[in-house]
């Protein structure tokens, strides 16, 4: 149970940032590459350098922006089939990297350090500082919700606006007079900070990372988790997260073929709610305009 | 005082020669009329204009100043405001969310906004509607409101294009209000129903193989 809430956390940050993107128009299948970014780094941070876990999460926010702002000024340029493309290409291309990358220091219990495809272990912040199994719980949560609610804000508000403006009509949107392409450029960089600060989450809470964690699979699940929940408001990629980690944990019983009756019943839920659990229509605001 | 104006720009689509060395100025206070045959550049023209192509040769000038080389939102935030020939609204959007939006983008005072949709007759029961449950009508005073609010020269594309003429004249008489009172400070209209152009518009450009002949009566124009 409570490592099903922690996944849920982790998944439904990863999620959020798939949606963000979805959400300019454009489907990306490369959001696991910030989410390995995210991990690299924090751990990185703390593994080896001790350095404490506020910082380590800022340092992977920071790395998330900045890596997604310098893949901005490539990806932006491409729309539709060939942004998907690119963004796969990226993804494969950072795992790649990383399962060939060692760099290990001598820490205070042996070597430490990624080591190319044999992974990163010994992430263990959470057990030197000693939080019990709630407090890390807690941390997960209230990083997650929290995130959730500024990116909530964000979309509610006249940026979010400006965001479906440009996904649905970008050249009326420029007529009107919004930046497109700033729209564009601040949503992608946001969704690789989402996706980055769930990466750190993930390398702490289970301690031991290997390329094969930000293979395509895991894009791919997060990219279902969101299109299931709907794209329409944050709770989507929650919902929708929520409802595939207790349908996989709840299908044990089916033994092997778990995974086929899991995909049997996604394509069912999505014949069924193809705007997604959380439509739009259902959470749209009434909007008091001008005090009328 | 204001004033958009073009100096000898040409547009070439790969060997056709589309516009010839425009030279066009709109004055203040005017309702301008664009005619021409079909095919003969006008809505190439406008497009140039607003930026979304890239005239070859020739400047276009805002008070004065160049603005060639600014894009499309740019051109937009300078006041000069294309509407398209076809309905375009942003579907997912209610109407709320749109009028929020274009809001949100030029920062009106209150009055102005309370004003301006008194003149474009927004209703307020639609708010909550999405654009395609409005009717063409409806849609085209929308999409009408949204280009005034941040105009300063209007450029339509066919405004009456699939409405009866009653709907029409009052879409022409909310561009006529806003130019007479000089919140907008001309407009550019094409449109292809001569008695409309003959009630509102002051002054003509005819546009033919690709050069303009400036205040040709619009008798002599159908013939």
């Amino acid at each position: 149970m409570e490592h099903s809430i922690a996944m849920i956390c982790i998944y439904a940050l990863l999620a959020l940032s798939f949606m963000i993107v979805l959400r300019v128009g454009e489907v990306s299948f490369g959001q696991q590459a910030f989410f390995a970014f995210g991990a690299y780094s924090s751990a990185i941070a703390t593994a080896m350098f001790e350095v404490s876990l506020p910082i380590a999460f800022a340092i992977a926010i920071i790395i998330g922006f900045f890596v997604a702002w310098m893949v901005s000024y490539l990806v932006l340029r491409l729309y539709g089939v060939n942004f998907s493309l690119f963004m796969l290409v990226f993804a494969e291309i950072t795992r790649d990297l990383f399962s060939q990358w060692t760099w290990q220091l001598n820490g205070s219990n042996g070597l430490v350090g990624p080591e190319g495809s044999m992974g990163f272990a010994r992430i263990d912040f959470f057990a030197r500082a000693g939080l019990s199994g709630e407090w890390q719980l807690f941390i997960l949560c209230s990083i997650t919700v929290s995130i959730f609610i500024f990116v909530n804000w964000l979309l509610q508000n006249e940026w979010g606006l400006r965001v479906v403006a440009t996904s649905v009509d970008r050249e009326l949107a420029e007529l009107r007079g919004i930046n497109t392409k700033y729209v564009r450029r601040t949503a992608f960089i946001l969704a690789g900070g989402c996706a980055s600060i769930s990466g750190a989450l993930f390398a702490h809470y289970v301690t031991f990372i290997y390329p094969s964690n930000f293979g395509l699979m895991t894009g791919v699940h997060a990219l279902a988790y969101t299109l299931i929940g709907g794209t329409g408001h944050v709770l989507g990629s929650l919902a929708g997260t929520v409802f595939d980690v207790w349908l996989l944990e709840w299908l044990r019983f089916a033994g092997p073929y778990r995974m086929v009756i899991f995909g049997s019943v996604i394509v069912i839920a999505l014949i069924i709610a193809p705007s997604g659990i959380v439509s739009n229509r259902a959470v749209r605001r009434d909007i008091k305009l001008w005090g009328s | 005082m204001g004033q958009l104006s073009i100096k000898n720009v040409s547009k070439k689509f790969s060997q056709i020669l589309v516009l010839n060395s425009v030279t066009l100025r709109l004055t203040q206070g005017n309702m301008t009329a664009l005619i021409g045959n079909n095919g003969c550049g006008k809505s190439t023209l406008l497009s140039v204009l607003s930026g979304q192509l890239k005239h070859d040769d020739g400047h276009i000038y805002l008070d004065g100043i160049c603005i060639d080389s600014t894009t499309i939102h740019e051109r937009s935030k300078l006041g000069i405001a294309r509407m398209s020939q076809e309905s375009r609204l942003w579907e997912s959007m209610s109407v709320a969310e749109h009028l929020l939006l274009v809001n949100s983008l030029y920062k009106l005072k209150q009055i102005n906004i309370t004003n301006l949709m008194k003149v474009a007759n927004i209703n307020k029961l639609t708010f909550s509607y999405l654009p395609n449950q409005l009717s063409l009508f409806e849609r085209r005073r929308l999409e009408l409101f949204m280009a005034l609010i941040g105009s300063r020269f209007l450029l339509c594309d066919e405004l009456g294009a699939g409405l009866s003429i009653i709907e029409a004249r009052e879409l022409y008489d909310i561009v006529l209000k806003m130019v007479k009172c000089g919140w907008t400070e001309s407009s550019l209209m094409i449109e292809h129903r001569q008695e409309l152009l003959d009630e509102y518009c002051s002054e003509f450009f005819y546009l033919q193989n690709g050069v303009i002949k400036s205040n040709i009566l619009p008798f002599n124009v159908i013939g």
